[in-house]
């Protein structure tokens, strides 16, 4: 039963004008949809990336306070081989002091700052330190015993400089020492209150300078998707030794109002994209409604000689589904268009994309898909008003 | 009469107007009774229009023919009214009744109704030939200023009697049953039960159906 | 002669409650099987829905219509399209072809209705058909790029595709001249006599009417007058 779709293409060939401006219609709203949801989408990527990109996604420490993790080597193989994990490294976080000369006439100063040991090439993944040093020729990664980095601000405050030894002055369970290390590197984690205490080093380092022996206090997991973290949790705390008092706690956790800051936008996204879809279906039902009654004689002939009413309801489907399709099309080819443009035009003063926007290529599939169901459910109306048509009150009525 | 008829259809066939016309009128000249005048009408002008064909040569011209036997025919007709008037004289006075001989609206085959017309002289009529298609108007409004008794209708084309029952609603309507509705005509042939169905009140067939009737409306007088 | 169709007592109201109107009474016709019938009368008498109702397309308030014997006036609108597609052909005064294909496409829709490819047969049937009224010249053209006796001519060839036991014309030659009317009515003879198909035809013209096998005039609703030739 061919009929119905030549007719159909026939109909649609023949009022070129209303053709073309249908199929704009349609693809313009397919582009604003598809361009708003992959906006959204690459600006909650970033703004994730920004947030938790260079945190610890699934954190493992002790229930109780001031607890340390022994095993942690063994934790560490063990929760690695679960999928979906990118890297998982130990912590020994300590604090210290550092003693700041005082201005001519001041008395000296003490400073606070993190100690962080950690394993350094794993935890580099998750902060990406050597990414963020301010002058990546000269600098490096701490590699020897008693080699650090520091922050950009710590580093400005103190005036030292890559090379520069300082002391800590460290407080251990029964003594009172001080240790000297070597500046290696100075990174800039855009947040200043990191910048400013974080002092890292390889955790063996850190180990021998508190004097703690083989023990971490936590271990840092980051993830391939921040968002499987739900799913990753449980396995993770499944795979931690059953009598220790470890205990794992993932990032949402942390970020309650960025979460929800995420989910209100996620919704009012859908529902700009649902709107446009709604105002696309609602000028094809009423342009289809308009070719029926245009076209009333000729359906009105063809139900006397004989057409279905099934056959002549197909016919306005069929148009539906044909203007969806070709709206989709050019509504893709549009959106990526400006997607590309954006991506290229729009930019940070440091060259990167102000949103950086990623063609999914599961969404734009989604998006045409959502155009041609649309457009084929828009006809209904039409096609059923097809279907219902006498020929007789054409006839009568000449 | 076969012998006449030969004749006569060979020189119509020949499209002789003259000895057509000469040939006729001596028969008319020997008529002594009613019926040799319908014998002529019936048994040879009527036969020799309705029997001559179209040669396969002529098929052509067959309308053209046609046209210009009627037209000799008519000539003839047109000739026979004194002849007619001395034999209804001779034989039988007036019976007072006028008859008017119509043609509905969009009949134009008006031979019938002309001899037809002469039949009604001849049964004792005051006959009254009005013409071919004549609207239906025209018999109403000739009612006001003539006494007619019988309106009678000549139907060759089947289809004029959609109009013959326009016309006889319309006369009887204004007339109602003080007029007498006769017809005629081939018209009739398929469609017997149509003279009662277009309202007639008699099916005339024959010069003898008009004699009679024109007897019976002598002795009502 | 078998009757190919039969009309048993028809009435048609429109409306209800006190706006109702009568358009036809008790309305009983035999049509026989090849005949040529034209049915007359004047605007608003009743003929074309008389003429709808014995198409299926219109139904009866009362009375019964057989078509081949078989009553169709109680039918499904599936079976009814079915049976207007295989056995009734359809013209009318505004042929209403589809403008957007051309006389040949136009002329092979019926047949299309029911068969996703037209066989050779039926290209071979329609290229005759074309043949026959005369549309050789044309028949690639759209449908709007002919005149009215053109348009006319294909839909006759339209209605005749399916080789329908009946043909119904409403005022076929309505809106044509004269000379076009002559053509339009040779045709039908044409095809009345070589297929046996039987023709039902409203019209206002004496040219067609005098012709035909069969006179109805409907007048106020009834048959007033039925004559043959």
């Amino acid at each position: 039963m061919l009929l119905p779709f030549k007719i159909a293409l026939r109909f649609l060939k023949s009022s070129k004008g209303q053709t073309i401006l249908i199929t704009l219609g349609i693809a313009i709203g397919v582009s604003v949809q598809l361009f708003i949801g992959l906006l959204i989408q690459g600006l909650q990527a970033s703004l994730v990336d920004k947030t938790v990109g260079s945190t610890s996604h699934i954190t493992i420490s002790s229930a109780e306070t001031d607890k340390n993790i022994d095993n942690y080597a063994d934790i560490i193989q063990t929760v690695s081989a679960i999928d979906g994990i990118k890297v998982a490294s130990a912590s020994l976080d300590k604090t210290a002091f550092i003693v700041v000369e005082g201005a001519e006439g001041q008395n000296d100063s003490s400073e606070y700052i993190l100690v962080r040991g950690l394993t350094l090439d794993k935890a580099d993944t998750i902060y990406k330190f050597s990414d963020s040093f301010i002058d990546k020729s000269t600098m490096n990664m701490p590699s020897l015993p008693n080699e650090v980095i520091v922050g950009k601000e710590f580093s400005e405050t103190l005036g030292y400089t890559v090379g520069n030894q300082f002391e800590i002055s460290i407080a251990t369970r029964d003594s009172y020492k001080t240790e000297t290390v070597t500046i290696t590197g100075i990174f800039d984690l855009k947040v200043s209150s990191l910048n400013k205490t974080w002092v890292v080093s390889d955790i063996n380092t850190v180990q021998d300078l508190f004097d703690t022996g083989t023990i971490a206090s936590t271990i840092e997991i980051q993830l391939l998707d921040v968002f499987a973290s739900d799913t990753i949790l449980p396995e993770v705390t499944a795979a931690l030794p059953p009598a220790s008092l470890l205990r794992a706690v993932d990032w949402k956790a942390q970020n309650e109002s960025l979460l929800s800051g995420l989910n209100g936008q996620t919704i009012s996204s859908l529902m700009i994209q649902v709107f446009v879809v709604i105002s696309v279906v609602l000028s094809i039902a009423s342009v289809l409604i308009i070719s029926v009654i245009q076209r009333q004689k000729q359906i009105g002939i063809l139900k006397a000689m004989g057409i279905k009413d099934g056959m002549s309801s197909i016919i306005f489907l069929t148009q539906g589904f044909l203007l969806g399709l070709m709206g989709a099309i050019v509504g893709l080819l549009l959106g990526i268009l400006l997607i590309v443009a954006f991506t290229t035009f729009a930019l940070n003063p440091d060259g990167t994309p102000l949103i950086p926007m990623k063609l999914d290529p599961g969404f734009i599939a989604l998006s045409g898909a959502i155009a041609i169901t649309a457009s084929t459910l828009a006809s209904l109306l039409p096609a059923a008003k097809s279907k219902n048509l006498n020929p007789i009150e054409v006839i009568r009525n000449g | 009469m076969d012998i006449f008829y030969e004749k006569f259809s060979t020189l119509l066939d020949k499209e002789d107007k003259e000895n057509c016309v000469s040939f006729i009128m001596s028969l008319f000249q020997n008529a002594s009774s009613p019926n040799d005048i319908v014998n002529v009408y019936t048994k040879i002008l009527a036969r020799a229009l309705n029997e001559i064909g179209c040669s396969i040569a002529d098929r052509n011209i067959c309308i053209w023919k046609e046209h210009i036997r009627s037209s000799i025919v008519r000539t003839i007709l047109e000739n026979a009214y004194p002849f007619i008037v001395k034999i209804r004289n001779d034989i039988k006075s007036t019976n007072g009744k006028t008859v008017a001989v119509i043609c509905p609206d969009g009949e134009y085959h008006e031979i019938g109704a002309r001899m037809i017309s002469d039949f009604f002289s001849l049964a004792g009529f005051e006959s009254i030939y009005v013409g071919a298609s004549t609207p239906k108007e025209e018999f109403i409004n000739a009612l006001n200023y003539k006494k007619i008794d019988i309106f009678a209708l000549s139907i060759t084309n089947y289809y004029n009697l959609v109009s013959a029952k326009k016309t006889i609603t319309a006369i009887k309507e204004k007339a109602g049953n003080s007029v007498l509705i006769a017809v005629g005509g081939q018209a009739f042939n398929n469609n017997p039960s149509a003279v009662s169905s277009i309202g007639a009140d008699i099916l005339l067939h024959t010069f003898e159906d008009i004699w009679n009737l024109g007897n019976t409306m002598k002795e009502d007088k | 002669m078998d009757n190919i169709l039969e009309l048993k007592n028809i009435n048609k109201i429109y409306g209800n409650g006190e706006f109702k109107t009568q358009v036809l009474y008790d309305v009983n016709l035999n049509i026989e099987k090849g005949s040529f019938n034209s049915i007359i009368g004047e605007s608003g008498s009743g003929k074309s829905t008389l003429l709808n109702i014995i198409g299926t397309l219109d139904k009866p308030t009362s009375g019964e219509v057989h078509i081949n014997n078989i009553r169709t006036d109680s039918m499904k609108r599936a079976e009814l399209a079915d049976l207007r597609n295989q056995t009734l052909g359809f013209i009318f005064q505004f042929h209403y072809l589809l403008p957007e294909f051309t006389a040949f496409e136009n002329i092979l829709i019926p047949y299309l209705m029911k068969n996703s490819k037209p066989s050779k047969e039926i290209v071979e049937r329609a290229n005759e058909l074309i043949e026959l009224v005369g549309l050789t010249k044309v028949k690639n053209n759209l449908a709007t790029k002919m005149s009215g006796g053109q348009q006319q001519r294909t839909a006759i060839a339209r209605a005749l595709i399916n080789n329908p036991a009946i043909i119904l014309a409403d005022e076929p030659t309505g809106n044509l001249d004269s000379d076009t009317t002559e053509k339009i009515y040779t045709l039908l003879r044409k095809v009345n006599e070589s297929f046996g198909t039987t023709f039902i035809i409203i019209t206002h013209d004496r040219r067609i009417a005098e012709k035909a096998d069969r006179n109805i005039e409907i007048k106020d609703g009834r048959i007033n007058i039925d004559i043959l030739r």
